[in-house]
C-alpha cells in the first residue's frame, strides 16, 4: 500500500516538473501554428485550431499558401534571421572553444594548486563574474568604436568571452578541486606537468569539460544585451537581435514564436547530446 | 633557497603562472578597464547637447544617489525580485533534481525537455511568460473564460509584476541548478539509503538526513550563482514589463539602464553601476561568511 | 638498489611542525619499516623520500648522491600510496602500464612485467576493471602491481596492506618480502600496525610526533625499547606501564609505586619518578600474595587458543594485562596476585628515556 502511494507521489512530482517546464513552452510556442485571426483573437485560443506550419517557411522569407488559397507572405526580416542563424552559429562555436581552451587550465590551477596571491586572483575572477553588463557597456562601446570592433563579430566575441570566461572558470573550480590528487601518481610515473593536465587530468574530467561547453556556448547563443549594443542593425547581427525585430519593429506573434522555436533547436541538441554528462559529473566522488 | 634546490620541474608558481597569465591578464583589462571607465564617468557631469562636455564634479554623483527616492525604490525591487527569483530556483531546482535521480523510463528525453527552459535566452524567456501573464494574451484570461468568468485575468499589474519576474527567472535558472544538484544526488551511495531504511527513517528524516547532506555545498554555490545572476539581470526585464508598470519594476539594472541611455545621464548611471556592483558583491561575501565557510569546511 | 640517506630532514606545513630533523639511513637492500600512530609525519617522511615534497630543510641522498632537488621520476622509485590512488578514468591494466610510459621498454616486455606483476598479486581477472569497480583491496593490489612493474631503486609502501582483510594480509605481506628479498630491492613500508612492522622490516624506525624514537631490528625495537613511547607502542597486549618513584635511601635504589616496591641495579642519581614496563608474558599470576606482587582484581579474560590474555586492575583502576596457559580458570572479580619477572623489567625516567636494560644482562 505504503510503495503504491510513494509511486503515486513520484508521478505527480514527475507531472509538476513537466508542468511547469512545458507549459510557459506550449502556451508561447503554440502562436507559432495559428493562423492571424486566431491570434487577433480575444479570449486567447487554446490551442490551435487549424494548426499550419506557414510561420516557419516565412520567417525564412518563403510564402506559404493554406488550404483556403490564401497566401501568407514570406517576412521581410528574413535577410536578418538567415545571417543572424549564422552569425550566432559562429560566435557561439568560437566562443565555446577558445573559452574551453582558456577555462580548463585556469580553473585547474586555481583548484588543484598553492601559489602566491591565490585569493586575490580568485577574488578578481569573482568581479568579473559579478560585473553588471549595463554598466560595462558604455565603456566597452567607447572602446569598440574607437578600435573599429564596433558592428563586427570579433567585437562581440571578444565581448561575449569576458561573461563565459570568469562565469565557467568559477563553476569548474569546484569541480577540479574533487578530482581525486593523481598529480602525485602522474608525477612518480615520469609526466611533466603539462602531460599530467592533458593527458590526465583533462580525460579524467570530461563530464565536467562537457558541461563547461555547454555553459559556454548557451551563454554566447543567447547573449543579447551586448549584441543588442554593439551589432544590432549591422551585418554582425546576431539571432536574438534579430527576433526582437517582431516584437517591436514588425510585431507578429506567429513569427515571434517560430523565431523563437528556432533559437531553441541547436541548444536543445547540445543539450541532449550533453545531459548525459552533466548528470555524470561526479561532484563528490566518494569512491577515490 | 640553496642553488642545489633548483628542481627540474616546474614550481607551483611557475606552471600556474605559465598556464593562467594570458588569461589572467586578458580578465584583468576587460574588468579593469570597464571599471576604470565607469569610476571616471562617475567622477564626471557628462552632457551632449550643445557639444559634448565632462566636468569633473568629484562624489557629487554618489551622493545624488544615496539621497533618491527612486534609487531606494529600485533597490528594494531588485532586493524584493532577487530573493524570490532565487527562493524558487533553488527549490524548483531541488524538484527537479530529484525527480530526475528516480530511476524511470525514458530518462534521457525527461532530461532533455526539463533542460530546456536553459536553452531559451533571457529575452525568449521574456518574450514567453509576457504572453503568459498578460491580461491579452494570457493563459489566466483563457481559463477563465472557458469557466464562464468573462474577463481578462493580467498579473503584469503593479501588484504582482515582481513575481512574475521571478517565476519566469526562476523557470530559466532552475535546469541549471537541478543538473548540478543531480550530479551530486548521484554520488550517494545507495547503502546510505539501505542504511536509512533500516534506522526505520520516515521518508523526510532520509531526505534530511541522508539526501540532503552531500548537497549543502552545490546548494550554497547555486545560491550565490543565482543570486549574482538576478541582480545583474536586464534584458529579460526589459523585455517582459520594461521596468514597468510604472516603475514597479525597475530594478537598479533597469534604472542603470535608463539614466544612461534614456537620460543619457551617464555619470549619473555610472555612480549607480557602482552601488549595484556594491550590493552584488557585498551579498557574496556575506552569503559566503554566513554560510559557505562552514559548508566549505565541512567538504 | 640503493643506499637512502635521510639528513636533517624537516618539514612545516604553515607552521605545523610535521617531521623535526629526521636523520636516517636506509642501507643498500634493506626493509626498513616506518611505524608509528596516525599523524606522527611518516606519510610526510616518505613523500620527502619520494620528491613528492620538498623539503623545509635537510637534504636527501641517494647512493651518497644529493636528489634533494631531483623529481620524483628522476629518483627513480616507485610507490603505493596511503589510500591506493590509481587513476579513475583508466583500467587496472592501463594503471599499471602507465608506470612504464615513460621507460622505452618494447611491448612484449612491458606485457611480460605487467602480467608477471599480476600474477605475483592474483589480479590477473581484474585487469580490465576501472578503479570504481574494483573493492578496496583490490585497488590496493592493482596499486601494488603498478609499483612493482617499474624496477625501482627503491619501493616507497605507504600502508600497502591497511583496506585487506586478515588472511589476503598475511599473504601479501609474505609476498612483498619475498619479493623485495628476491630482487633486493631497497624498500620502505609505513604502517601503524606493530604486528606488520615486527613480521616484515628488518629494521623498524618507530616515528612520534614528527621524531624519530628509535631505529633497530624488530628485536632491539621490542626487547630494549628505547623510550616509554616505543615500549607502549610496540607489542601486544601492550607491555604493562606503572607508575612510580625511584628513591634512594641507605645508598639503596628502589622503585616505589602504590602496591609495588622493586629493587633495580641502577645508579644512584636516578631517583625522581619513574616508570616501569613490563612485557605480558614477564607478568605473573598467583592466587596468593608474595613480595614483589600486586594484588589485583581479574576484569576480563580473553582466550586466543594458543593462550588467553587477564586483564588484571589494580587497586588504582589501572589496567594491567598478563599471558597465562590457555587452561587458566579465574573468573572476573576473582582477586589475584600479579609479579612482574624482575629480570625483564624497564625502567623509563621521567623524560620517557630508558634506564636500564634489565632484561639484557
Ligand atoms: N599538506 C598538508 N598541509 C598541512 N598539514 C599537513 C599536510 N600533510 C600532512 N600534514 C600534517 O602533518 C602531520 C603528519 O602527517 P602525515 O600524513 O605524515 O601523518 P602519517 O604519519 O602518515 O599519519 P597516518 O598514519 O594517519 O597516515 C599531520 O599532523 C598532518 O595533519
Ligand atoms: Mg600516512
Amino acid at each position: 500500500m505504503s510503495i503504491r502511494l510513494s509511486t503515486i507521489w513520484s508521478w505527480l512530482a514527475l507531472a509538476v516538473v513537466l508542468i511547469w517546464t512545458l507549459l510557459p513552452l506550449y502556451w508561447f510556442l503554440k502562436n507559432s501554428l495559428l493562423t492571424p485571426d486566431e491570434i487577433a483573437r480575444f479570449p486567447p485560443p487554446l490551442y490551435p485550431l487549424e494548426p499550419t506550419p506557414a510561420a516557419f517557411f516565412n520567417i525564412f522569407g518563403l510564402d506559404y499558401e493554406m488550404a483556403d488559397g490564401i497566401v501568407r507572405r514570406g517576412s521581410g526580416q528574413a535577410n536578418q534571421i538567415i545571417r543572424g542563424l549564422g552569425n550566432s552559429l559562429i560566435v557561439s562555436a568560437v566562443v565555446t572553444v577558445v573559452t574551453l581552451f582558456v577555462v580548463l587550465p585556469l580553473a585547474y590551477v586555481f583548484a588543484r594548486l598553492d601559489f602566491p596571491h591565490k585569493n586575490k586572483l580568485l577574488f578578481a575572477i569573482l568581479l568579473a563574474v559579478a560585473l553588471p553588463p549595463v554598466s560595462t557597456l558604455i565603456p566597452f562601446y567607447a572602446m569598440y568604436v574607437r578600435l573599429g570592433l564596433s558592428g563586427t563579430l570579433v567585437g562581440l566575441i571578444i565581448v561575449t568571452l569576458t561573461i563565459t570566461i570568469p562565469f565557467v572558470t568559477w563553476m569548474l573550480i569546484g569541480y577540479f578541486r574533487n578530482l581525486p590528487q593523481v598529480e602525485r601518481l602522474a608525477r612518480i610515473d615520469g609526466f611533466s606537468r603539462f602531460e599530467t593536465f592533458l593527458k590526465i587530468i583533462v580525460p579524467q574530467g570530461r563530464s565536467g569539460v562537457a558541461v563547461a561547453a555547454v555553459i559556454a556556448f548557451l551563454f554566447s547563443w543567447n547573449e543579447y544585451t551586448y549584441a543588442l549594443m554593439l551589432v544590432n542593425g549591422t551585418t554582425a547581427n546576431t539571432l536574438p537581435t534579430a527576433i526582437s525585430g517582431f516584437l517591436f519593429q514588425h510585431p507578429e506573434p506567429s513569427h515571434l514564436a517560430a523565431a523563437v522555436a528556432l533559437t531553441m533547436v541547436p541548444p536543445a541538441l547540445v543539450a541532449f547530446f550533453l545531459q548525459r554528462h552533466i548528470a555524470e559529473m561526479n561532484l563528490v566522488d566518494p569512491v577515490r | 633557497m640553496r642553488a642545489a634546490q633548483r628542481t627540474a620541474e616546474l614550481s607551483n608558481l611557475q606552471f600556474s603562472l605559465l598556464l593562467a597569465l594570458p588569461v589572467l591578464v586578458f580578465l584583468l583589462l576587460v574588468v579593469a578597464y570597464p571599471l576604470g571607465y565607469a569610476l571616471w564617468m562617475s567622477l564626471h557631469e557628462i552632457s551632449f547637447f550643445g557639444g559634448y562636455k565632462a566636468v569633473f564634479v568629484g562624489v557629487e554623483h554618489f551622493a545624488d544617489v544615496i539621497g533618491d527616492r527612486k534609487f531606494k525604490k529600485s533597490l528594494w525591487v531588485t532586493v524584493r525580485f532577487t530573493l524570490e527569483s532565487v527562493a524558487l530556483a533553488m527549490v524548483a531546482g531541488l524538484l527537479i533534481a530529484l525527480v530526475l535521480n528516480r530511476k524511470m523510463r525514458f530518462a534521457g528525453l525527461v532530461r532533455t525537455i526539463v533542460i530546456l527552459p536553459w536553452c531559451i535566452s533571457l529575452y525568449g524567456t521574456g518574450v514567453i511568460f509576457s504572453y503568459l501573464a498578460k491580461g491579452q494574451t494570457g493563459i489566466g484570461t483563457a481559463i477563465a473564460y472557458a469557466l464562464g468568468i468573462e474577463e481578462a485575468v493580467n498579473v503584469v499589474n503593479k501588484q504582482w509584476v515582481i513575481e512574475v519576474l521571478a517565476v519566469g527567472n526562476a523557470w530559466n535558472m532552475a535546469p541549471l541548478v537541478a543538473f548540478f544538484l543531480l550530479a551530486n544526488l548521484k554520488t550517494i551511495p545507495s547503502r546510505l539509503y539501505d542504511l536509512a531504511a533500516i534506522d526505520r527513517m520516515s521518508r523526510l528524516e532520509t531526505f534530511l538526513n541522508v539526501t540532503l547532506p552531500p548537497l549543502r555545498f552545490t546548494l550554497f554555490v547555486f545560491t550565490c550563482i543565482t543570486t549574482v545572476l538576478s541582480m545583474k539581470l536586464f534584458d529579460f526585464i526589459f523585455v517582459l514589463s520594461g521596468g514597468g508598470p510604472g516603475t514597479a519594476s525597475a530594478t537598479l539594472t533597469y534604472r542603470i539602464y535608463k539614466e544612461s541611455f534614456k537620460d543619457l545621464d551617464l555619470g549619473y548611471g555610472a555612480a549607480m553601476s557602482f552601488m549595484l556592483l556594491a550590493l552584488i558583491l557585498g551579498t557574496t561575501l556575506i552569503l559566503y561568511g554566513l554560510w559557505g565557510r562552514r559548508e566549505a569546511r565541512s567538504i | 638498489m640503493s643506499r637512502i640517506q635521510i639528513d636533517r630532514l624537516h618539514k612545516t606545513f604553515h607552521r605545523h611542525v610535521a617531521v623535526r630533523d629526521l636523520d636516517l639511513t636506509i642501507e643498500n637492500g634493506e626493509l626498513l619499516v616506518l611505524l608509528g600512530p596516525s599523524g606522527c609525519g611518516k606519510t610526510t617522511t616518505l613523500n620527502c623520500i619520494a620528491g613528492l615534497e620538498t623539503p623545509t630543510s635537510g637534504r636527501v641522498l641517494f647512493d651518497d648522491e644529493d636528489v634533494t632537488a631531483a623529481s620524483p621520476h628522476q629518483r627513480n622509485i616507485a610507490m603505493v600510496f596511503q589510500s591506493s590512488l590509481l587513476y579513475p578514468h583508466m583500467t587496472a591494466r592501463q594503471n599499471i602500464r602507465t608506470s612504464l610510459a615513460k621507460q622505452k621498454l618494447d611491448r612484449a616486455e612491458t606485457d611480460r612485467r605487467i602480467s608477471e606483476a599480476s600474477s605475483i598479486l592474483g589480479i590477473e581477472a581484474l585487469l580490465d576493471k576501472l578503479p570504481s569497480q574494483l573493492s578496496g583491496g583490490e585497488r590496493q593490489r592493482v596499486a601494488t602491481a603498478k609499483a612493482i612493474v617499474r624496477q625501482p631503486t627503491a619501493f616507497l609502501l605507504d600502508e600497502p596492506l591497511a583496506a585487506l582483510d586478515a588472511a589476503l594480509r598475511l599473504t601479501l605481506r609474505a609476498e612483498l618480502v619475498n619479493l623485495q628479498k628476491r630482487l633486493g630491492t631497497t624498500m620502505i613500508v609505513v604502517t601503524h600496525d606493530q604486528v606488520e612492522a615486527m613480521t616484515m622490516g628488518d629494521r623498524i624506525a618507530v616515528m612520534n610526533d614528527g621524531r624519530l624514537e628509535q631505529i633497530g631490528t624488530p628485536d632491539e625495537i621490542y626487547n630494549r625499547p628505547a623510550t616509554l613511547f616505543v615500549a607502549g607502542f610496540v607489542g601486544s597486549p601492550p607491555m604493562n606501564l606503572i607508575e612510580g618513584e625511584i628513591v634512594t635511601q641507605d645508598g639503596r635504589t628502589r622503585f616505589v609505586s602504590r602496591d609495588l616496591t622493586f629493587e633495580p641495579k641502577l645508579a644512584a642519581g636516578d631517583a625522581g619518578p619513574a616508570t616501569l614496563g613490563i612485557r605480558p608474558q614477564h607478568l605473573h599470576i598467583h592466587a596468593e600474595g608474595r613480595n614483589g606482587a600486586v594484588p589485583v582484581t581479574v576484569f576480563a579474560v580473553e582466550h586466543l587458543g594458543r593462550e588467553s590474555v587477564v586483564i588484571l586492575e589494580d587497586g588504582g583502576r589501572n589496567k594491567l594485562h598478563a599471558l597465562v596457559e590457555p587452561g587458566f580458570a579465574g573468573r572476573v572479580g576473582d582477586r589475584l596476585h600479579a609479579a612482574p619477572d624482575p629480570t625483564h623489567c624497564l625502567l623509563f625516567d621521567r623524560a620517557g628515556s630508558v634506564l636500564s636494560h634489565a632484561a639484557a644482562e
